[in-house]
């Protein structure tokens, strides 16, 4: 559990910076050996993922030692009995450095798949590659490098290695660099110059998120840094920078909507709102199509995920006042964001009737959400919820950029879509599904049906008061620790774990929606209450929670189907980024509110 | 050309076009056909059985042979048939069925997609697989897709495509994002004398060959036309796959001998060998391979073979249509690759560059790499001998004497080298500069110089020439071991420590063409062919059942007659450069 910036948990959270895929990870729980440490590359290996991909060790006169550590956005520190050994990164991306003066050395142990490589080049440097995990250069600056490696020829393998650095005169100074493609010898900075440098970045960044409530700042620190390491440089596919929902583990990726999130995190920084924003619409297709998710190895279009950002810039522009937005940016999202809307009204609106369908789970966000269980094409209220506020949002860019015929057009469609939604999908006591084939109505106990909040004020007042009292109703979905994303009287709700994603659990971004729609709705007091809720359950565990598994875990459903997600692979580092923005947007609404009385 | 009652049928190789991503094949293991896509992010494809095909009538599955030429496939049954071909736009696949339905089944993983739209199409999404869409053209098309919320996928289910009195047809779309409906098709059997006309201009590519060898040449077109991809996602230009489904990539050196084998076309021999250096980073490296997805590893790359292909080029083929624009790109790109090899293969400046990995050399398991790397290997010498002299015709064709003269001199500096240090009298020992140590091993690539040919010394090619044609040593029925058949580490089931396999047997026979063996060439290049023309296009061959030093039976792998892959392009560039020279 983590207590401070400078005392974080490395067993959860990874070591690394902002814009570096290397990290360290160290495994309180390994049961032999001792505490390990493990140094791995955020990458996506369809063969399963290399948390541990080189497991390091200190050393002293050359035997593995016992250690604790303490890590900070900008230092980890290695403590033996006789000495420490301290690692940063580098200003030089992607690179590693690794010093001690106190006798003490480190070894590094790699287990090799076949074809990968090690090779010692003979000038003091050392060259690894790994399948899908890039290439890493072992060099000492100061110091002694050994290794035992050996080649297998017959099975096309290095037999496992171990690397040792090893002090000379009592100092040992080294680096560990990596590249995707090649890796050349490095001139290292200087490391406390490198120590201070990232501590300032982190520091700034730190800045640019939102201030809290008091209790809530040591949260806030190590909810910057996550947002910090999350954020990654383009490379290969990537062609701009985008947030990653993990270092390490199962989504090394970043997902469409999710960046939206964080763009309402920071939306002090104007600059960092339209570029990460922006990030997913170069990768959009020529129809204009945005993928599911991406990493720098691939780009996955096998479904999309919700026209987000429109809430995302909703909030942002609010904040941000329509006049201080810059022109430029406005101009770099309007095209690709009213091709983005284009998209879903020509490609998921088959019967032409104005409302849009999801075609997958996954382009909802709430993947096994019970809106799908009769199947698809689906007509959801949450999609015409969100595509109401992109077209708004084209509206509100269309102005800024002097564009007020569009504007008009954008606006009214907006209008025309919201006053659909009603006509068709509100039933008088909530928001309803239609499949899209037949027209049948589903009457799905979904969170999703109570998106529609998100719409604030657009919405009439009986509407509002209606879905207002289902959400704060503990039979249905309040709970002390946030929404849950089915409401406890349906008879799917499912929140046994590992089991169902979006049946039960109570989930971050259903609390960002909730919590800003009711707000933003005029109900105040059921937003700040929720907020304060889930703000307070971070507080309690020590990070910004992205879900919950609850002690009593329930299901009404007839049969258990599989996990959407496998809660029982282990693995170090394996936190999750998505809570994060939604921890400080809530924050916010709490810090405004306290602030007021 | 291949079918169920032919001598190789799908199992070796898919049904598929140039440029297309969908293909048909028999999988060895079940004896199924199967709808693939070929696009994974592994070079042996994850799913290469991706939705079973069968042929109904009446509700059961009925018996079927099938057969195949370049541009369709036909399953015959008793009571109709199912045809296969491509629009002109290869993304599309066409099907016909008449009198019997053909059924499509799959069962989907998680997040997979598949929707039933209101027009009646079916959009299928795979996950790092792509997405395929089913349209209707005739007929009809029934399917039982339902969709699972909790496994965010469909449950398993079957598509049929129904004729009635009159053939139902059907379009297959292959793509990653959208797809718009397109407003009309061709005519399917005008669809299909599209694809066969592009084949027939394609393998005007190629000179002829001798006549027992035409059959087999012709398929060694076809596996070579259909295995062209791109351009598409990182794909720049078209390169040539080993395999649609096996070896699902193109490798750097592979497009080297296909450029060798289009003798009637060096405009397209010379793309192909550009192609790769699309992919040339900035100090200089080419990739080991690469795909639409890009590239799944860049921790090695290929033997430097591209100047040995310039010179096949520039002294065999009628080269009036490349002009100094060609010369020039050619020569910016290889020099720089050659210098990468002599700066970024040699960290402490011995002049002599190495390899840091056995996937380097094309030979991933030779006992060449039994005593460790870095290595100056001597095949790896003798391509960059090639690649200076390379170097310098193409600056001389520049005008640029004294790059010219620089590159004749390094090209000679290597030779010398060999010659002088390497040469032990019977072979070309290696070298390991961390070790300091000369290294003689059973691996044919310490035999490999043969390939400069009259560049060496007469005495070296002699005995060269007799251990390679000695059937105690290299010499066997299929063609030249890769490793000493009196070697204690040969492994016959091994691609590289015993098997033969098509690049070795290139470089041999044409250097001892060139070195004036131009019978014993003949004669084991005769084997060679031979061997392929009833074991198939297969990478490594040999015709060993028991193995010399270990003893034990080899089967063949599962992937077929032959021990190794299935057929590859590679193999059949190879077949077509060899059937065109030095067996004629």
């Amino acid at each position: 559990m983590n207590t401070s910036i400078e005392d974080l948990n490395l067993q959860m959270l990874a070591f690394s910076k902002k814009d570096n895929r290397l990290y360290l990870t160290i495994d309180d729980e390994a049961q032999k050996n001792g505490d390990r440490i493990y140094l791995s590359v955020t990458r996506d290996d369809p063969k399963g993922f290399r948390y541990n991909l080189i497991t390091c060790a200190p050393t002293y006169k050359g035997e593995t030692i016992d250690f604790t550590y303490s890590a900070s956005p900008w230092l980890l520190t290695i403590k033996t009995e006789h000495g420490i050994i301290e690692i940063c990164y580098d200003s030089i991306p992607e690179l590693l450095q690794i010093r001690s003066d106190d006798g003490l050395g480190i070894c590094f142990h790699i287990e090799f798949a076949p074809h990968e490589m090690f090779v010692d080049r003979l000038d003091g440097s050392l060259e690894i590659g790994f399948t899908s995990m890039g290439q890493f250069l072992f060099d000492t600056v100061s110091g002694l490098q050994a290794h035992d490696n050996r080649w297998i020829g017959p099975r096309m393998q290095a037999a496992p290695t171990t690397i040792r650095w090893e002090p000379k005169n009592g100092s040992l100074l080294g680096y560990v660099y990596w590249s995707n493609e090649y890796v050349t010898r490095q001139q290292v900075n200087g490391f406390d110059d490198c120590v201070a440098e990232n501590r300032k970045d982190y520091e700034y960044w730190l800045s640019q998120l939102p201030p809290l409530p008091e209790r809530f700042e040591t949260v806030r620190q190590i909810g910057a840094y996550v947002f910090w390491i999350s954020h990654q440089r383009p490379l290969l596919v990537l062609k701009e920078p985008i947030m990653y929902m993990m270092r390490s583990g199962i989504i090394q990726r970043g997902t469409t909507w999710q960046q939206s999130d964080h763009a309402m995190a920071c939306w002090r920084n104007q600059q960092f709102v339209f570029d990460i924003v922006h990030s997913f619409f170069s990768m959009q297709d020529e129809y204009g199509m945005l993928p599911d998710c991406a990493n720098d190895r691939d780009v996955a279009f096998t479904a999309t995920k919700p026209p987000f950002q429109g809430f995302a810039l909703t909030w942002a522009l609010d904040h941000l006042g329509d006049d201080a937005v810059d022109g430029e940016q406005c101009a770099r999202i309007y095209e690709p964001l009213c091709r983005w809307v284009d998209w879903w009204c020509r490609f998921r609106d088959e019967d032409r009737d104005g409302l849009m369908c999801y075609m997958h789970g996954d382009e909802c966000g709430l993947d096994d959400a019970s809106i799908f269980a009769e199947g698809v094409p689906v007509v959801s209220p949450d999609l015409q919820a969100y595509l109401a506020l992109c077209m708004e949002v084209c509206g509100r860019l269309a102005k800024i950029l002097g564009l007020q015929d569009e504007a008009e057009e954008h606006f009214a469609r907006s209008e025309e879509l919201i006053r659909k939604m009603i006509r068709r999908l509100w039933n008088g006591d909530q928001f309803v599904c239609l499949l899209e084939k037949s027209g049948r109505i589903l009457c799905s106990q979904s969170i999703c049906n109570y998106i529609p909040i998100i719409l604030g004020k657009r919405l009439p007042q009986e509407i509002i008061r209606k879905m207002t009292a289902d959400l704060m109703d503990p039979n249905k979905f309040y709970t002390d620790h946030g929404f849950r994303s089915e409401s406890f009287d349906s008879p799917l709700f499912d929140s046994s774990s590992p089991g169902p994603f979006a049946l039960g659990m109570c989930m971050a971004i259903s609390q960002l929606l909730m919590t800003v729609g009711l707000y933003e709705a005029g109900e105040k007091e059921a937003a700040l209450k929720n907020a304060k809720n889930w703000c307070e359950l971070s507080l309690e565990r020590g990070y910004p929670v992205t879900d919950i598994i609850e002690k009593d875990q329930v299901s009404h459903r007839k049969s258990n189907g599989p996990a959407v997600f496998n809660a029982a692979v282990k693995y170090t580092g394996k936190f999750v980024s998505w809570g994060t923005p939604v921890f400080f947007v809530l924050g916010e609404i709490l810090n405004e509110a306290e602030k007021e009385n | 050309m291949f079918g169920t009652n032919e001598q190789f049928n799908l199992e070796r190789l898919p049904f598929s076009v140039y440029g297309a991503f969908l293909s048909v094949y028999q999988d060895v293991n079940d004896k199924k056909m199967y709808l693939s896509i070929c696009r994974g992010f592994q070079p042996l494809l994850e799913r290469p059985s991706l939705m079973e095909l069968d042929v109904f009538k009446n509700g059961e599955s009925v018996d079927f042979t099938y057969s195949c030429s370049p541009s369709k496939l036909t399953f015959t049954a008793d009571d109709g048939t199912v045809e296969f071909t491509y629009e002109h736009d290869p993304s599309v696949m066409r099907i016909r069925a008449t009198g019997v339905t053909l059924r499509i089944r799959y069962t989907p993983k998680m997040h997979e997609g598949g929707c039933r739209l209101a027009n009646g199409d079916i959009e299928l999404g795979f996950n790092r697989t792509g997405k395929i869409k089913l349209v209707c053209i005739s007929g009809e098309m029934k399917a039982d897709l339902q969709w699972n919320y909790l496994t965010v996928s469909p449950y398993p289910f079957d598509v049929e495509l129904i004729p009635g009195a009159e053939p139902a047809e059907m379009a297959i779309h292959e793509y990653v994002s959208t797809c718009p409906r397109w407003d009309s098709y061709a005519e399917f059997d005008m669809a299909a004398k599209q694809k066969e006309k592009e084949f027939e201009e394609f393998s005007e590519n190629y000179t002829k060959v001798p006549a027992a060898y035409e059959a087999m040449a012709d398929k060694a077109k076809y596996m070579v036309w259909h295995s062209y991809l791109g351009p598409r996602g990182f794909l720049k230009s078209p390169v040539v796959y080993m395999h649609k489904l096996y070896m699902n990539r193109a490798f750097g050196w592979q497009q080297a001998f296909h450029a060798m084998a289009m003798r009637n076309n060096a405009g397209e021999a010379w793309r192909l060998l550009l192609s790769f250096f699309d992919y040339q980073n900035e100090i200089g490296g080419l990739p080991d391979h690469i795909s639409d997805t890009g590239q799944a590893t860049y921790i090695t790359t290929k033997p430097p073979i591209q100047g040995y292909a310039v010179l096949y080029i520039l002294n065999g083929f009628p080269c009036a249509e490349l002009s100094e624009d060609d010369y020039r790109s050619m020569y910016d790109k290889l020099s720089a690759y050659t210098k990468w090899w002599f700066i970024h293969h040699d960290h402490i400046g011995t002049g002599y560059p190495s390899y840091y990995h056995p996937d380097e050399s094309g030979y991933d398991e030779s006992s060449t790499f039994d005593e460790g790397l870095p290595i100056v290997s001597p095949d790896l010498l003798s391509y960059m001998v090639f690649n200076c002299e390379a170097c310098a015709r193409l600056a001389g064709l520049l005008g640029n004497g004294s790059e010219a003269e620089y590159w004749k001199q390094e090209g000679k500096r290597l030779l010398d080298y060999m010659i002088n240090v390497l040469w032990d009298g019977e072979q070309f020992e290696a070298y390991l500069p961390g070790k300091k140590l000369l290294y003689k091993c059973g691996s044919i690539t310490q035999l490999l110089p043969i390939m400069l040919g009259k560049r060496l010394p007469d005495t070296i090619a002699a005995r060269l020439v007799s251990r390679l044609t000695d059937p105690g040593q290299f010499s066997t029925d299929c063609g030249f071991s890769t490793e000493n058949l009196q070697s204690e580490k040969v492994v016959m089931r091994m691609f590289t420590r015993g098997a033969t396999v098509a690049p070795t047997q290139f470089f041999l026979l044409n250097g001892m063409n060139d070195a004036g063996y131009c019978k014993e060439a003949a004669a084991e290049c005769a084997k060679y062919l031979n061997a392929l023309l009833y074991k198939g296009l297969a990478l490594g061959i040999h015709s060993f059942r028991v193995e010399p030093i270990l003893k034990q039976t080899i089967t063949a792998e599962s992937t077929g007659m032959s021990v190794g892959y299935p057929f590859s392009s590679w193999v059949g560039s190879v077949f077509l450069a060899l059937a065109e020279t030095i067996a004629r």
